[in-house]
């Protein structure tokens, strides 16, 4: 049994060091080859386009040899996929059909093509806000960066438990707002931390087309601070 | 020396830039010659001049005044290095914020 588990420990050792051994090699490959995929990869892709170019002539042929269109469709059996739909469609026409799966998977595609059309109209989430700007220059920070700076800003010891900041910029245009949550102690005036809140953010949009609104909540009986 | 090396170097030595970005996600890098300078974009345009983007990290300090120091202090060393001709628009931007309080 000894000698048994060392032949294992030793087998194990030796396939431990050829993996890593691999992975050192290939490494070192990725870095020598870092610098001639790029052009590598053009010369694979001309290649490819002319491949492409070199079959699409050979179509205009017809016939059935190896690359015509017949025999690339015979061999991802279309001629069965039409067979299959034609009977399909057949049935469907004749009542013979589920016609429960045809309007379901026509809703699907119909969801699937305005989900497709929202996401293309809809545009996407604007990580930066442009705070400044004219001819010269221009004064750009991410929303990210504005949330820390705020919060940091308003989360100053005081009447408050909690911040909650949001930056949202103006579409098209310069500027934006940061909007301002503000959990106050159940102690605290509304109107009196609001405005402390809004004093302590003054240096963060001074100067900057960066409207403030803050809104003072009472913290709820039981909530963690 | 190049307009995107002067303006880097000149933006970091405001008071309140703490650094570029450098960042593998999000990073602005210009390749100026094979090489990488993380932070700068610069962009040529169509009257000769080149526009040049910072994505900085900045201390906790107000912001509008520390983009205005940048800038000054970029045209200001795009003279001294005699390339002020070649500088077109300064894009600053605040890429992150150094040390608060999350």
């Amino acid at each position: 049994m000894t000698f048994i588990r060392g032949l294992y420990l030793l087998v194990r050792g030796v396939i431990v060091g050829l993996v890593l051994l691999i992975a050192a090699i290939v490494a070192l490959l990725v870095v020598a080859l870092r610098r001639i995929v790029l052009p590598l990869g053009f010369v694979l892709l001309a290649l490819l386009a002319l491949i492409g170019l070199a079959a699409a002539i050979f179509e205009i042929d017809g016939g059935h040899g190896t690359v015509s269109l017949a025999h690339l469709a015979s061999l991802i059996h279309l001629p069965d996929l039409r067979h299959y739909v034609g009977t399909y469609l057949h049935n469907l026409e004749t009542q013979h059909g589920n016609t429960a799966i045809s309007i379901g998977a026509g809703i699907a595609v119909l969801i699937l093509g305005l989900l497709l059309l929202a996401a293309t109209l809809i545009p996407a989430r604007q990580r930066s806000m442009t705070l400044a700007k004219d001819s010269d220059w221009r004064l750009t920070a991410r929303r990210r960066t504005l949330v820390q700076a705020a919060s940091a800003l308003a989360e100053e010891p005081g009447e408050l438990d909690r911040v909650r900041v949001r930056a949202r910029p103006r579409r098209r245009r310069v500027g934006g707002r940061l909007r301002v949550r503000a959990h106050r102690r159940p102690d605290a005036d509304r109107r009196t931390v609001e405005a402390e809140v809004a004093r302590r953010l003054a240096p963060l949009s001074d100067g900057l087309k960066l409207k403030t609104k803050v809104r003072a909540r009472r913290t709820s009986a039981g909530r963690p601070r | 020396m190049l307009l995107g090396e002067v303006a880097r170097d000149a933006a970091l030595t405001v008071d309140g830039v703490a650094d570029v970005e450098r960042g593998v996600v999000g990073a602005v890098v210009s390749l100026p010659g094979g090489r990488s300078l993380p932070g700068v974009m610069v962009v040529g345009r169509a009257d000769g001049r080149y526009d040049v983007g910072l994505a900085l990290v900045a201390r906790p300090v107000r912001l509008g005044p520390l983009a205005e120091r940048v800038r000054e202090v970029v045209a200001a060393a795009a003279r001294s290095a005699g390339v002020a001709g070649a500088l077109g628009r300064i894009d600053v931007g605040f890429a992150d914020l150094e040390g608060p309080a999350e």
